[in-house]
């Protein structure tokens, strides 16, 4: 485990952004009327939760990135090195769903889930 | 054009060599077929060169003369050119459709359509839109194009890529042949219970459409398949994961989408056959069924829909503004990312069709947020592409003028939709024009133009002659004047209280000017299209010759004779760059080794595009066809009789043994 923490997984935040919303979509929409019952703030909590999954799969992929051999050399248009392009695609993915998340669990702070 | 390659070009590659060395390749210890030397009785393509070499694949990867032989067909060129002609023929119907709306619309109180057909008529074009062009029109030019885009000689599955194309010839024409009989469907493209129900739509109509449904998504999941096992699979050697072409990219995160996203439709379609043919209520309430579940299972593949005819156009535009830019791609991984994004994103939007059923206001904010989010993605994407044009060194033809025109129209269209995100706006002009104007800046703006771009960029591909460029100019401005003039009108109409799919309205309403100026654009639209299909026939019958590379682009595909032959390449090209043809001018290094006398493919790994496996792929089959006609009866007779299912799947299952049947390829005879 700590030796995959140290060496990351180059595609870990392709799969852990999407997977960790689509979870956040699906729990909290399915939440919504209990929500509304008992008053408590489950929503943004959930998707602070699911957000740490996905800055996890982006931490994973860089330090994917970071740890990629620095060979062989690209080719004039940068590429060449398809570890280092999928780590940085699953870099990029999980800020943007991280974003995602966060912009969903703040309706929970904005709603109280019984507004029609 | 083509040379051996050296052991420099294969610095950055360093696996691919052994095919043409003979050299064990592979990690240590790590051996595969592919290092298996040659049988000596084999004649193999090291063995023969030039002209020879070109007419003895020809033979090997051709299709046979006559009717037999033409249904028979695998070739992914051949299958293409039918996939891409018929879906624009279903482009120019659902057009006429609507042209004769427009006509409908001009004037207040018209008699010119009664409101029975104008039902029919709304439905036939949006469903003919949606699901017989905008579906097929991106797979089908992946089908042409993705295996001479990473270098191979055919698309994967074959023969299934054969048997999708007729399923999906047969369920647009069954569809159509209806709407001629005056039985065509009446509730609109998303046939919503309890309208299409049992109790309110009796007769076949509504029927039709979910059957029409079905076929399309058989066909449009088997294309699927077939391109990402070529995209995965089947690349040329050294085509690693990050020199993919956009337009790949763009084919292979389309074909996922719709992987997932059609089996909630074909779910819907089906479960509403049964609630009509076999009495089931699984939308009815009064039984326990639930309508709103049709809502949700038609918009979990409806959003993602708009992005399945949305993705292709993304391969598209990047293809031509690379090529007219003269400079390579400006942010790859930028673009790459946002198309996998907008992959993802495009399943978390549903519920914004639906923020007016009653929806609680906190579960439609999160699709709020999504919906508003997406726009991020492909706002990177219109900066990357802008960028590429900034930095290049533009050639304006007219390609690049009809994607200049999609910047402006998708983004205006892309306005209107983040406009449309938030539910007070949406719960004011729901159902109105306004939400017409927006979806046809989006989808005509997002696809048609540029189809219409790939068309002029592709034509000299497919058919080995060049579009008229003079003709294509004047075809840009009256597209572009004519979709404008037809559209922005609409959002005033919109917004002025305007509803959807009526058949008229009265004068006092103030609405007249507005459907005038709509209806006169169309009519401007409509005759870019007549002038279009006037290019199209004149310039194969009589264009100027192209060459192989007429604009001088950078993919694979332009390295292939115009139009290409039946085996591709005569040999596997090696890819050492992004831009192949721009490293390599003039020179392409490839691979040798590959039989000559057999069908065979170099198989590769997925990340490093390494040669892994020679493969045999499959003959041409007629079987295909007949498992087509046999799908077609029991498809066609289940919507009569549940039995049809029992007695249609027999003949199904004898066409399916045949195509399947054991048959030792010429290889393994030898």
């Amino acid at each position: 485990m700590a030796g995959m923490i140290s060496r990351g997984l180059p595609s870990a935040g392709v799969f852990a952004g999407p997977i960790a919303w689509l979870a956040d979509t699906q729990v909290n929409y399915a939440a919504v009327p209990w929500v509304c019952a008992h008053q408590v703030p489950f929503i943004p909590v959930f998707a602070a939760a699911m957000a740490v999954i996905s800055l996890a799969g982006g931490y994973l992929s860089w330090r994917g990135y970071a740890s990629e051999a620095p060979t062989p050399a690209p080719d004039s248009t940068g590429a060449g090195r398809p570890h280092r392009f999928v780590a940085l695609m699953g870099i990029a993915i999980a800020v943007l769903f991280t974003l995602v998340i966060l912009l969903q669990g703040a309706a929970g702070l904005v709603f109280h889930g019984c507004e029609r | 054009m083509t040379r051996a390659i050296t052991p420099h070009d294969l610095d950055g590659v360093p696996e691919i060599s052994r095919l043409a060395t003979g050299e064990r390749g592979g990690l240590p210890g790590v051996q595969s077929e592919a290092d298996a030397p040659p049988s000596p009785d084999e004649l193999r393509d090291d063995q023969v060169d030039g002209a020879e070499l070109t007419a003895r694949l020809a033979k090997t990867w051709g299709t046979d003369r006559g009717l037999v032989g033409t249904l028979s067909t695998v070739d992914h060129k051949i299958i293409g050119r039918r996939y891409i002609v018929t879906a624009i023929l279903f482009l120019f119907l659902g057009g006429l459709s609507a042209v004769v709306m427009r006509m409908q619309l001009a004037v207040p109180e018209n008699r010119l359509v009664g409101p029975d057909l104008y039902n029919q008529l709304f439905t036939m074009h949006g469903t003919t839109m949606m699901f017989l062009f905008g579906v097929p029109i991106g797979e089908a030019f992946a089908v042409y194009l993705v295996p001479l885009m990473v270098g191979t000689r055919n698309i994967a599955f074959p023969r299934l890529n054969a048997y999708s194309y007729y399923v999906y010839l047969f369920g647009g024409l069954m569809i159509w042949v209806a709407f001629m009989l005056n039985i065509g469907p009446d509730v609109g493209w998303f046939a919503y219970v309890p309208l299409s129900g049992p109790e309110f739509s009796p007769g076949k109509r509504a029927d039709f459409w979910a059957q029409m449904i079905t076929f399309t998504e058989v066909s449009g999941i088997a294309v699927a398949i077939s391109i990402i096992v070529t995209v995965f699979k089947l690349r040329a050697p050294g085509m690693t994961l990050d020199r993919i072409p956009l337009f790949v990219w763009a084919e292979l995160i389309n074909s996922f989408v719709i992987i997932f996203a059609l089996p909630a439709v074909v779910t819907a379609s089906a479960t509403l056959m049964m609630d009509r043919l076999v009495g089931t209520h699984f939308f009815n309430p009064a039984e326990g069924g639930d309508a709103l579940l049709y809502q949700h299972l038609f918009w979990f593949f409806g959003h993602p829909e708009v992005y399945i005819i949305f993705l292709p156009a993304t391969g598209w535009v990047s293809a031509i503004v690379v090529t007219f830019s003269r400079r390579q791609a400006f942010g790859y991984i930028a673009l790459v990312l946002s198309l996998i994004a907008t992959g993802f994103l495009s399943f978390g939007l549903w519920v914004h069709h639906m923020f007016t059923t009653g929806l609680p206001q906190l579960g439609a904010s999160f699709f709020t947020a999504s919906s508003m989010l997406i726009a991020i993605p492909n706002g990177i994407q219109i900066f990357c592409w802008i960028a590429t044009l900034w930095d290049g060194r533009p050639v304006f033809r007219a390609p690049l003028l009809f994607i200049l025109g999609f910047f402006f129209i998708f983004v205006a269209g892309g306005l209107s939709g983040i406009m449309l995100a938030s539910v007070p706006l949406d719960t004011q002009v729901h159902d109105t024009f306004f939400v017409v104007a927006h979806f046809h800046y989006v989808l005509i703006g997002g696809n048609v133009f540029p189809l219409i771009a790939a068309v002029y960029y592709w034509f000299p591909k497919f058919t080995g002659r060049m579009m008229s460029e003079r003709l294509g100019k004047w075809h840009f401005w009256l597209a572009f004047i004519g979709f404008n003039v037809t559209f922005f009108p609409m959002h005033i109409t919109g917004l002025m209280g305007m509803p959807r799919r009526v058949y008229t309205y009265l004068p006092e309403m103030g609405w007249a000017n507005l459907n005038l100026l709509s209806s006169a654009g169309a009519v401007l639209f409509f005759g870019s299209f007549v002038l279009f299909l006037y290019n199209i026939v004149s310039s194969a019958r009589r264009g100027p010759l192209a060459g192989p590379n007429p604009w001088n682009a950078g993919t694979l595909e332009w390295a292939s004779a115009s139009p290409p032959m039946p085996q591709n390449f005569d040999r596997i090209p090696v890819v050492t760059n992004r831009e192949p043809l721009w490293a390599h001018r003039g020179s392409l290094p490839v691979v040798a080794g590959l039989s000559v006398e057999n069908r065979e493919q170099i198989v590769s790994t997925i990340t490093h595009g390494r040669a892994d496996l020679r493969e045999s792929t499959p003959e041409p089959s007629i079987w295909p066809f007949m498992a087509a006609i046999a799908t077609t009866i029991l498809f066609v007779g289940s919507m009569f009789t549940p039995w049809a299912l029992v007695w249609g799947s027999i003949p199904l299952a004898v066409t399916l043994m045949g195509w399947f049947w054991p048959k030792p390829s010429t290889e393994d005879e030898r």
